[in-house]
């Protein structure tokens, strides 16, 4: 066989240089007809997001307009007769109220999940007590902190100084947590709740004597709907919303929220919110 | 203003008999019917004098009419809005120094926001508001 010459080499090379050309041009034309295609997707999903957010919006301003209702008539109603009713009507009528808040924090929930991954949870900026709060959640579980008969432990300094967050996210924040410790603490347990000043942040801790969590669900605690086995036995109504909203909360006001395991038994939760 | 929202005599009187009794005069503007009925329940219960009206067109005219201590304003009305009433009452020389709370079950930050620099006293979410602290506070907003 003869060799080829150098012009016929620069020939065949020349035309595999075009057919690669060509092949890239193919390509190209296909990612951007793919571009295209996934920028109208993309616009088709944030079009859709934005009616989810207003649907959202819309449904819980229409489910909120009756849930008032039932809750200022069960207020009168309660208010005007309580005295009359026998303990067992109480306990029907208390039940009604734990029933009413449950479908409020419901809708507040679905509307705080929503403005997370909108990114769009607005924050207010008030003069905020922990301490008072504290004291004002654990007055809200008075009872069934004493059928439970639990220990609690508050460490709070002497006059504290106020913080400045949104004080009704916030409170859903610590009264998310304090439930939590109550639910899922045994009877004759123990919750401390302290809170310590340093020079740029306001700690606080709520140490429970509860079920804790296994240590192969810990990574699980703050993601959204995650729920643990051992806490489903207790309560089979949860949301898994819980813990996922108050680390997004508390991570807006720029603080951070930790878990420690002090397993066999009972949890930590360490809050930290700067001054 | 229209006639049919003049005072009858009665209505006339038992406001001239509030005031004598020191009595606070509320006036809501709240479309929901059921919600409205039930503050002026309990607003009647607590000693106050309640007016309502469930239309916002109505609401600056009957403002006017009964020029009472304190406004529960809504803010999704028929007619007029609660922002535009609000907005409203604040420039009328008469009505202005009249504190509005908003009483509505909107909790965006940026809607309480806006309605607060508009001059609204308080705001409220509807369905987290406690009746009995509510009646309190708008006692205390008055004697303020």
């Amino acid at each position: 066989m003869s060799e080829l010459s150098t012009s016929e080499l620069l020939t065949i090379e020349n035309e595999k240089l075009k057919e690669i050309i060509k092949s890239l041009d193919k390509s190209a034309q296909m990612l951007l007809l793919r571009d295209v295609e996934l920028r109208e997707a993309n616009n088709k999903l944030t079009t859709l997001d934005k009616q989810k957010s207003e649907f959202i919006a819309i449904a819980a301003h229409q489910l909120r307009t009756p849930l008032t209702s039932i809750k200022f008539a069960h207020q009168m109603l309660s208010d005007s007769i309580s005295e009359k009713l026998s303990e067992d009507n109480l306990k029907v009528l208390e039940s009604a109220r734990l029933s009413i808040d449950r479908m409020f924090t419901m809708i507040e929930d679905l509307l705080v999940i929503d403005a997370i991954d909108y990114g769009d949870l607005q924050l207010a900026h008030e003069s905020f007590s922990i301490e008072t709060c504290v004291e004002d959640i654990l007055s809200s579980f008075t009872e069934i902190i004493h059928n439970k008969q639990l220990q609690i432990r508050k460490n709070f300094m002497e006059n504290p100084p106020t913080v400045s967050c949104d004080s009704h996210k916030m409170r859903d924040v610590l009264s998310n947590i304090i439930d939590n410790a109550i639910k899922y603490t045994p009877s004759k347990g123990e919750i401390s709740i302290s809170t310590m000043y340093t020079q740029d942040n306001l700690i606080v801790t709520i140490d429970d004597t509860g079920i804790g969590v296994e240590q192969r669900d810990e990574h699980l605690l703050f993601k959204k709907f995650s729920r643990m086995d051992n806490a489903k036995l207790l309560d089979a109504n949860g949301s898994g919303l819980g813990l996922y909203i108050a680390r997004k909360i508390i991570e807006k006001h720029l603080g951070s929220i930790t878990f420690l395991n002090r397993l066999p038994q009972g949890s930590s939760f360490i809050i930290s919110l700067p001054l | 203003m229209t006639n049919t929202l003049k005072p009858t005599v009665a209505e006339a009187l038992e406001v001239m008999k509030s005031k004598e009794l020191g009595q606070i005069k509320v006036f809501i503007v709240e479309d929901d019917q059921m919600i409205s009925d039930l503050v002026t329940a309990k607003l009647s219960l607590s000693g106050c004098i309640p007016y309502s009206t469930a239309n916002g067109a109505e609401a600056i005219a009957m403002a006017e009419l009964y020029t009472p201590d304190i406004i529960i304003l809504d803010l999704m009305l028929p007619g007029m809005t609660g922002e535009e009433i609000l907005t409203v009452l604040k420039s009328m020389e008469d009505l202005k120094t009249i504190p509005v709370v908003i009483f509505s079950n909107k909790s965006e930050e940026s809607i309480k926001e806006k309605v607060m620099k508009l001059g609204a006293a308080k705001y409220y979410v509807k369905a987290a508001t406690d009746l009995n602290m509510f009646v309190a506070e708008l006692k205390d907003l008055v004697q303020k």
